[in-house]
């Protein structure tokens, strides 16, 4: 499976705070506190969208062009998944 | 449906009211044959109990600078009436809490003050109409419904880290009787979205109909609210309806970013 097609899925449990300007993922013992783009990333990530077109509605919200919006969708996903909050669907 | 005039008849007190109206399943057409009439007198200034003789009156606290409302329990033609009576002063506080944004609002309201949000929005005047239409427009205008849904969705989110822990501790039973908890939290958290602050869960499935949200529609609904195949595989169950609750509760976050 390439990157791009890649689904995340959630990991149940987490709980998704706003924080202020901040919106902060509450794992059984993870915290990790994001802005507003990665919120909206976390916010796609459900009903098996996968990491293109998560990356899609990024470029489509904040007018960025897609080649940087699949980085920045990569990257921050694995972030996620490194910190246990999503896993990869296989 | 009894009027103004048939309240005002029967209960005099409530004649310098600057609204009158009346909410709840009668005037949503969801009555059954034991409903009973909700009625809201909200009176232009507070009201003693002292002036309203003749009625069984129950005291309710608020968190308003007044902090006390009433209910007045009576009856009107066939009715059994429910009369709630606030004064104009506190319901413009409860509005105007929500004002501001959502996270901004320290106050939480009490359940009582949040029934009384939900039967505003959706009733009906006998008298007031300006007034009462005034209050719908400004409480659909503020952050209230926002509030509301971010609130029910953290308790959603809590039923779906016991349902997390539950399923892989093995119990699928307790998993499921959690994640249907977490069903009709977070269908209310949806519902709130569209302007439904109702938190009955006796109507869900009604509220559901009436509110066609494009994140869930009436069938899956039903079937998630009557955990239809759960018996069978109660662990599998819970599972898939996480997931549900999790599409719900998405939806509530991206409203909400």
């Amino acid at each position: 499976m390439s990157g791009g097609d890649r689904v995340p899925v959630r990991t149940l449990g987490v709980w998704t705070r706003r924080s202020g300007e901040q919106t902060v993922l509450e794992g059984y013992i993870d915290v990790y506190a994001t802005n507003h783009t990665g919120a909206f990333l976390w916010a796609h990530c459900t009903e098996g969208r996968c990491e293109r077109q998560i990356a899609e509605a990024l470029a489509g919200e904040y007018g960025i062009d897609a080649v940087l919006a699949a980085s920045v969708t990569g990257t921050f996903l694995d972030e996620l998944a490194d910190k246990g909050f999503l896993s990869w669907q296989s | 449906m009894p009027g103004a005039t048939e309240l005002l008849t029967a209960y005099p007190v409530f004649a310098p009211a600057v609204a009158v109206f009346a909410s709840g399943s009668i005037t949503q057409g969801w009555a059954h044959a034991k409903s009973d009439l909700d009625l809201f007198a909200v009176m232009p200034g507070p009201v003693d109990k002292d002036e309203m003789p003749g009625l069984e009156l129950l005291e309710v606290r608020t968190t308003t600078e007044d902090p006390v409302s009433w209910i007045a329990l009576g009856e009107i033609e066939q009715y059994r009436a429910d009369i709630e009576v606030w004064h104009a002063a506190q319901v413009d506080e409860l509005v105007a809490r929500f004002a501001t944004p959502a996270d901004k609002y320290t106050v939480r309201p009490n359940n009582a003050e949040k029934d009384l949000l939900y039967r505003l929005s959706k009733g009906v005047a006998l008298a007031g109409e300006d007034w009462l239409i005034a209050h719908q427009q400004a409480l659909y205008k503020s952050s209230y419904g926002a509030w509301l849904a971010e609130n029910q969705k953290l308790d959603a989110e809590g039923f779906l880290e016991d349902v997390e822990g539950l399923l892989q501790s093995g119990d699928g039973h307790s998993a499921a009787l959690a994640a249907h908890r977490g069903v009709t939290t977070a269908l209310g958290a949806l519902l709130a979205l569209y302007d439904d602050y109702s938190s009955s869960q006796k109507w869900l499935y009604r509220r559901l109909v009436a509110a066609e949200p494009k994140e869930l529609s009436a069938a899956e609904g039903w079937a998630a609210l009557s955990m239809s195949g759960c018996s069978d595989d109660p662990a599998g169950w819970a599972a898939t309806s996480a997931r549900l609750i999790e599409r719900m509760l998405t939806a509530v976050e991206l409203r909400n970013l």
